[in-house]
């Protein structure tokens, strides 16, 4: 057999792939990371279609897959929630809500940030032997958490239908809020992702600190048990205050949802700090990209 | 205008996390390049070469020649740290087959999942699948989950799907595997027609008889450095210089004139029985 076989073969003409793409390993690091970033997109049916399939994986060999995570959020709110309320004689109206959204948006947030490192870890194979752009596999992992974290709605949701809180959702602000929490949160896990793969240790770190963030950050207790007591505010806490609440990011990251969820105004830095966290993380990401994108491949 | 370009491209492979410099001291000096920062390992040197349309370059090499870390090269995986790499024209890689699927979807979602990331829409998709599944004859077999195919079944669906699709530039990294004597033959016609129909193909391969019939160019490394570059068959007497000198080298093992074509009509793994359960763990 031979490119000049006499016998004619039936041509069977396919699809013929749509784009031609002129591709030069010299091209500049910023252009090379912006048309990755193009090309990525370019493709979001594929990473769309992956992401989904991501989590009909943990689907299909399991009766309930990715469904657990849900599941056990639920168990949580209604059996830590209740009982911990109890403890501090919280009405449960109020606190099982509040505690339902703070735990749930901090899962998300943990899951995001801590999933990241596999990203591009996770895409080794298709990395190291397709031409697939470097940002194709972090819209993949975006995608995969979105979805992810959609499953998590109907446990939300629960404490407010059942017990029926006395409280007049913030809806605009709500909408907003959730635009900004998923925006930041890809912003910073975007980063990370980068980080992560050249760095092993660090997501190490950051799994194993993300239940004693838990504690401190006021999720399962409110701000006002630091620093009010008998109805009085204490003035002596505010160093305390301003540690655990004021400067640490996960309070301000689920007050954007959990604040307009409750119909609750939102602290006043809370703006400003998501913001500013968005835009260093947004320029973070764009600057180890463009410098380091072409690396990735050999951290692998 | 379809063209790949290579210009004096040269790769070098860090070694992550190398530190051992005392071991470094005692290996052959200029295998790795032990700098005061990090420590590289030279995988290709200076390669130069330029296709238009038509042409079809097979790359030998002996193992570690550097053959993959070109292909890689070429398709934009790794950015060579000298020289430059220049390409136009709709690309399609084939390096790793059954590459990216999902061993608990089925067979016609994992057609889905190459198709999208090969690019095409679903839509396209749908235009290719039916021609797909009568090709790979999987029939019913298309709806049970990879996990269940075994490894020929996989391979027909892989080689089904991979060729349904017409790139301009092919880049092929030894590929033709395994499956029953029957399908092997009806996939060496559905290759070659696939080859003849792109319009540059990169290929490297151990199988001098598929370098020879399908590549009108050849270009030989030997450690990373090019040896040699042009006709296929004056390639391919280069290669046999090489095979001479490393055998001259190692003391002479296997002589050339073994090698050259022996590998008669299948190569590598044919003996793999069709509908044989081959179970992979992801």
């Amino acid at each position: 057999m031979s490119i000049h076989d006499p016998e004619p073969v039936a041509l069977t003409p396919q699809v013929r792939l749509g784009r031609s793409h002129k591709y030069s390993s010299g091209e500049g690091r910023l252009s090379g990371a912006i048309s990755d970033f193009h090309e990525g997109l370019l493709r979001w049916r594929a990473w769309l279609y992956l992401a989904w399939m991501e989590i009909m994986r943990a689907k299909r060999r399991a009766w309930l897959g990715a469904v657990w995570y849900p599941l056990t959020l639920g168990v949580t709110v209604w059996v830590v929630g209740p009982l911990f309320g109890m403890m501090r004689g919280y009405d449960l109206s109020v606190y099982v809500p509040y505690f339902a959204v703070g735990m749930a948006a901090y899962q998300i947030a943990t899951s995001f940030l801590t999933g990241s490192g596999r990203a591009f870890i996770g895409g080794a194979d298709l990395i190291t032997n397709s031409a697939l752009p470097y940002s194709f596999f972090l819209f993949r992992f975006a995608a995969n958490q979105v979805i992810l974290s959609l499953l998590y709605l109907p446990v939300i949701l629960t404490p407010f239908v059942i017990l029926q809180p006395d409280l007049s959702p913030n809806w605009l602000g709500l909408m907003w809020g959730i635009v900004c929490f998923y925006a930041v949160l890809i912003a910073l896990s975007f980063s990370l992702a980068v980080f992560f793969t050249r760095f092993r240790d660090v997501i190490m770190l950051l799994k194993a600190s993300t239940r004693f963030m838990f504690l401190v950050t006021p999720i399962i207790w409110f701000v006002d048990d630091l620093t009010v007591e008998g109805g009085e505010e204490l003035s002596g806490r505010n160093l305390i205050r301003a540690m655990f609440v004021d400067a640490n990011p996960f309070y301000h990251v689920i007050e954007l949802v959990r604040a307009p969820a409750l119909g609750e105004p939102m602290a006043e830095h809370t703006a400003i700090y998501v913001g500013a966290m968005f835009l260093v993380a947004v320029i973070g990401f764009f600057t180890i990209f463009t410098l380091f994108r072409r690396r990735i491949v050999y951290w692998l | 205008m379809v063209f790949v370009k290579a210009e004096n491209v040269s790769v070098d492979y860090p070694l992550m996390g190398y530190k051992r410099r005392k071991r470094l001291k005692r290996m052959k000096r200029g295998l790795v390049d032990a700098g005061r920062r990090s420590t590289s390992l030279r995988a290709l040197d200076g390669v130069s070469f330029e296709l238009t349309e038509g042409q079809r370059l097979g790359i030998v090499g002996l193992n570690g020649a550097g053959k993959t870390t070109l292909l890689r090269a070429i398709a934009g995986v790794i950015e060579p740290i000298e020289g430059r790499v220049q390409r136009l024209g709709r690309m399609i890689t084939m390096f790793n087959i059954g590459l990216g699927t999902e061993a608990d979807a089925s067979g016609l979602e994992n057609l889905r999942i190459y198709g999208l990331m090969q690019g095409l829409t679903l839509r396209e998709i749908d235009e290719i699948s039916e021609q797909v599944v009568e090709f790979s004859e999987l029939g019913d077999h298309i709806h049970l989950p990879m996990r269940m195919y075994s490894a020929g079944m996989r391979m027909r669906l892989a080689i089904a799907v991979a060729t349904s699709i017409r790139p301009e530039i092919l880049l092929m990294d030894e590929w033709i595997g395994t499956g029953d004597q029957r399908f092997i033959k009806k996939v060496r016609k559905r290759i070659a027609e696939y080859v003849a129909d792109a319009g540059i193909v990169v290929l490297a391969s151990h199988n001098r008889k598929i370098i020879r019939t399908q590549c009108n160019l050849g270009l030989v490394l030997d450690a990373g450095v090019p040896q040699y570059f042009g006709p296929v068959d004056d390639a391919l007497k280069a290669f046999d210089a090489v095979i001479a000198k490393k055998d001259a080298e190692l003391g002479g093992a296997i002589g050339a004139d073994d090698l050259d074509e022996d590998d008669s009509d299948i190569e590598d793994g044919a003996s793999d029985a069709e509908g044989e359960k081959t179970h992979v763990h992801p």
